[in-house]
């Protein structure tokens, strides 16, 4: 390992939070490194169309909006690295941060890991993934091509997923362990109202069938305690998600589920010099916009923070 | 250097950063856009056993998605794969 590197900001992730967050700390001349890690760009990637991302009227995919960011940021000179972040010491000052080839100390951290897509915990599930069972539609729908899909989840996710796969597919399932959807109202409508969308309610997947590829799912009807198998090729998983804080666990508060606490109306989290953005620290919104509204708050508050230190 | 072959299609977010990385390594590579020619698709699911995009190749060595791509990358196995 190569000496460390000094940075006066070093920024953890690379979605709209990390990103914003570069391109105000790189204006204020704070010079930061993006460790923007190996899932780059993060779950704006995994999106087709961006359609409520003020200034784009015509709507913009995920991966281009996302390339937009990463030129924004190395304009002003921000700095980036396609690592993962493999070790975070928070414990003392000056910070350090840690990927395969590179270390480096930090004055100021922002995290901006975001959040990845949760999964059943079926052993079938494991054992078929990029066999037929994907958590993104985007991502791999159009390999199904007239064949029946399902969508797991009841949220915006999944309803947005289902939307999607009805280009390719003959029908889609959606399979939701409750009697109503968490997705918002347009989306509900939206969903409800495609021919191709037959809703199982009150199920839960039992099991993902298929030896090299996905042939079926067993549901099971928790009312009714029926059971059934579906005959879809492919089955999508959009049940919600898990903030990325892992690393940080321990050194900073986090809260039940994982999320980073940051101080009320601030992007401060318990540990000095440490801020917050994001995905990471938002179970409630979760957007893009807002995700790029707190890497803004980030970058203002590790900003002003430095400069009281006398370190910007 | 290995020879490079990654099966991919224009759409793919993991595609996208299976090339950006490759990128960043400075490497080249052959992309095989599997919807522009269908009948490599079949060649793709044949020799990967998956039907999943991306699948990557590096010389005889058939690494994967994105995914398989990134955690050799992360495991620092990578380069040496690439002969780097």
């Amino acid at each position: 390992m190569s000496e460390s590197e000094h940075r006066k900001l070093v920024i953890v992730g690379s979605g709209p939070a990390g990103y914003t967050a570069a391109i105000y700390a790189a204006r204020a001349e704070l010079e930061p490194m993006v460790v923007a890690g190996l899932q780059f760009g993060g779950q704006l990637m995994l999106t087709t169309e961006v359609e409520n991302y003020p200034g784009f009227p015509e709507g913009i995919t995920g991966p281009d909006m996302m390339e937009l960011f990463q030129k924004q940021a190395e304009r002003f000179g921000a700095g980036i690295l396609l690592e993962d972040a493999t070790e975070v010491d928070l414990s003392e000052r000056p910070f350090r941060v840690k990927t395969d080839s590179r270390s480096f100390t930090a004055d100021a951290v922002i995290l901006a890991t975001g959040a990845s897509a949760r999964w059943l915990g079926l052993e079938s599930e494991t054992r078929l993934q990029n066999r037929g069972v994907s958590a993104c539609a985007t991502c791999d729908g159009a390999l199904y091509r007239g064949k029946p899909m399902a969508v797991v989840g009841g949220g915006d996710t999944a309803m947005e997923e289902a939307l999607f796969l009805t280009r390719f597919a003959t029908k889609v399932w959606v399979i939701h362990r409750r009697d109503a959807l968490r997705a918002s109202k347009i989306m509900q409508e939206r969903a409800l109202a495609n021919d191709k969308i037959e809703f199982v309610w009150n199920a839960v997947v039992e099991e993902v069938i298929g030896e090299e590829f996905v042939t079926g799912v067993r549901v099971h009807d928790r009312v009714t305690d029926q059971r059934q198998e579906l005959p879809v090729e492919a089955l999508f998983i959009a049940i919600g998600h898990q903030p990325n804080t892992a690393l940080f666990r321990g050194q900073i508060e986090l809260d039940d589920v994982g999320y980073i606490v940051p101080a009320p109306g601030t992007s401060r989290t318990s540990a000095e010099g440490v801020f917050a953005c994001g995905d990471a620290m938002d179970p409630v919104y979760r957007q893009a916009v807002t995700a790029a509204g707190t890497g803004c708050m980030a970058a203002i508050d590790a900003e002003r923070w430095l400069a009281e230190q006398g370190l910007a | 250097m290995s020879r490079i072959q990654v099966f991919l299609t224009s759409w793919c977010p993991y595609c996208r950063r299976a090339v950006e990385l490759l990128r960043s390594k400075g490497q080249e590579f052959e992309a095989i856009d599997v919807e522009a020619e269908p009948e490599r698709r079949d060649e793709m699911t044949r020799r990967a056993g998956r039907s999943s995009v991306p699948q990557i190749f590096i010389g005889s060595t058939h690494v994967g998605g994105y995914d398989d791509l990134a955690a050799l990358e992360a495991a620092g196995e990578l380069d040496a794969l690439l002969e780097v």
